[in-house]
């Protein structure tokens, strides 16, 4: 029975997430349905890093190039009438698949500072390409034309499209945690722990490593994808280094090698923008304190209380 | 006359200007124990890195079972059935003795990409990883991070894990290394047990450990070959008595 308290926190925690729309019209605030949401997305976003850090310890930097491509392509599938989730979502984590593929093959020869250079240099080229690109609407980005049709969801319905956000990433963390248990998991896990070893076992460590890329790619294209359907517009912004960084940020400050580590980093990131964006004309400045405080908040810890910490 | 199970033939690695291996020819029997012998830096432990794969030759052959390995991959190797140890051990720090060598099995390489049952159901892998610790007295560690370990003890999981892989050629680079002289002794007698089971390449200084574990002794010198034959052979071998023993006589 050990297991129960275990259990606790994530079930209450998925109760009432599961309930935020309703809080929220009892409150009468719905305004911030649309945060909840993409509170939601970013912490699926930024699970995919916790994917890829967590299990075989590679810090992504590009994963704007996944997020925001995914996020292009399924806005500017809208442009021409593909308006069903069912094809438009399948097809542009497909492409995603593929580029993850490509840069995967090129970066994953590479470790620790070089991987994190050679991402970003893929996904600023990525950035620019699409930027450059006229049917892409340059700087101003893509708009969706409309929703996409899920049948029997409306995605229109805001709640709907909340719940479907919800659920999303309520599957990738229960698969991410089912993950951790099995021998690809484990697999994984050995070669973040030592890769060397890891080869010397048998492994063919390259193309596991593209495995566990490829997947943390799709999840971070999911997230893209869904967050097109809440804004509405697939943005420049989406694919800039900037996003990489708010991402890996997120991932990391909740724990970059637990699985819901992306998920309490969204909300900790994404609720403090909110609210000191209220309390202040420069809420960046509180943020990247916040960030010092959370980085260093052990060090911090042991300097005000004089403790030895943790 | 039966043909070696492993072969190098005019095997070369340059470290920039340093030759560390330099045309050096190996035999290896089937179920031969074989030590590799040499004063530091003679090129052993890279002479272990070409034969697993984790360096690729300048120059030369490698023959296993008369197949050219020369550049198969390390992964390719090992399902041909040659591992290596660490002379620093290699361990996972932060999983436990046990999930250190279940890594091992051949059936997690096998069932690698398996994400749709979890690694607790394969009961008699877990049972086999249990088994190999209690084969090197780590029964007791099981359930211990690597990193809790003592250096007897890695050292001892090393190789767990080096004959858990089954392989049936193992490269064992200095497994005593480190240890005291009753831990040595101890792990002298894990190595003497896989005789006749399998086929062994180790790398030892104790010259005591060597003559009596050994079939076969071959000495390395500056990346070449200097001599190589039985334990009495290389005992009365003039030259490496001279260049060699003497150092330790
Ligand atoms: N990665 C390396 N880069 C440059 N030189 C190396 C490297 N590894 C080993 N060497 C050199 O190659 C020679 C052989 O080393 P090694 O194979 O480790 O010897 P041994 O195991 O017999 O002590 C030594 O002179 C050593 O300094
Ligand atoms: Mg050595």
């Amino acid at each position: 029975m050990k297991r129960l308290p275990h259990l606790l926190l994530p079930v209450a925690l998925g109760l009432f997430a599961t309930t935020v729309p309703w809080w929220l019209a009892w409150l009468e605030q719905d305004y911030y349905l649309g945060l909840a949401t993409r509170i939601v997305i970013y912490a699926l976003a930024a699970t995919s890093l916790n994917l890829l850090i967590g299990f075989s310890g590679m810090v992504g930097f590009g994963h704007a190039a996944f997020f925001g491509g995914a996020a292009y392509l399924s806005a500017y599938l809208t442009q021409y009438g593909w308006y069903s989730a069912w094809v438009a979502w399948p097809l542009s984590l497909a492409f995603t698949g593929v580029l993850a593929t490509i840069i995967g093959l090129f970066s994953l020869r590479t470790r620790g500072v070089h991987f994190i250079m050679i991402t970003l240099a893929f996904a600023q080229m990525i950035h620019y390409a699409i930027v450059a690109w006229p049917a892409a609407g340059g700087d101003d980005g893509l708009p969706l034309v409309q929703r996409s049709s899920l049948p029997p969801l409306d995605l229109a319905d805001d709640r709907q499209l909340y719940w479907l956000a919800l659920a999303l990433t309520g599957a990738v963390l229960l698969a991410l945690s089912y993950l951790a248990r099995t021998p690809l998991g484990h697999a994984w896990i050995g070669i973040r722990e030592n890769e060397r070893r890891m080869a010397a076992l048998g492994f063919p460590v390259l193309p596991m490593k593209l495995a566990c890329f490829v997947v943390s790619s799709l999840i971070a294209g999911l997230a893209g994808i869904l967050l097109v359907q809440q804004t509405g517009m697939a943005s420049p912004t989406h694919l800039s280094w900037t996003t990489s960084g708010q991402l890996l940020v997120m991932a990391l400050i909740g724990g970059a090698q637990r699985i819901t580590g992306g998920v309490k980093g969204a909300l900790i990131l994404l609720l403090a923008e909110e609210w000191l964006a209220h309390l202040s004309a420069y809420p960046h400045f509180w943020i990247g304190l916040l960030l010092l405080a959370l980085a260093f908040r052990g060090e911090l810890a042991r300097t005000i209380l004089g403790e030895k910490g943790r | 006359m039966t043909s070696p199970l492993l072969a190098c033939r005019g095997l070369c690695y340059r470290y920039g200007a340093l030759q560390a291996i330099a045309d050096l020819d190996f035999d290896l029997m089937a179920g031969e124990m074989h030590a590799l012998i040499g004063p530091n830096g003679a090129g052993k432990t890279t002479f272990v890195n070409l034969l697993s794969g984790e360096l690729p030759p300048d120059a030369g052959k490698i023959l296993l079972d008369g197949k050219d390995i020369t550049r198969a991959p390390m992964h390719e190797r090992v399902a041909a059935g040659i591992v290596r140890s660490y002379q620093i051990p290699q361990l996972f720090p932060r999983l436990s003795a046990l999930e250190n060598v279940a890594l091992a099995l051949p059936a997690r390489r096998r069932h690698r990409y398996v994400f749709w049952r979890k690694a607790s159901t394969d009961l008699a892998s877990l049972e086999e990883a249990e088994a190999w610790l209690d084969r090197v007295g780590l029964a007791e560690q099981v359930g211990l991070p690597a990193a809790m370990l003592s250096h007897g003890e890695r050292r001892r999981l090393e190789l767990a894990m080096t004959l858990a892989s089954g392989a049936r050629l193992l490269l064992l680079d200095e497994p005593l290394a480190g240890l005291s002289a009753e831990e040595s002794a101890q792990m002298a007698n894990l190595i003497a047990a896989l005789k006749e089971a399998r086929t062994v390449l180790f790398i030892e200084h104790d010259l005591d450990h060597v003559f009596r574990l050994a079939h076969r002794i071959t000495v390395l010198v500056e990346g070449r070959c200097l001599a190589s034959g039985d334990p009495d052979s290389i005992r009365a071998h003039r030259e490496v008595r001279r260049a060699y023993l003497g150092e330790w006589a």
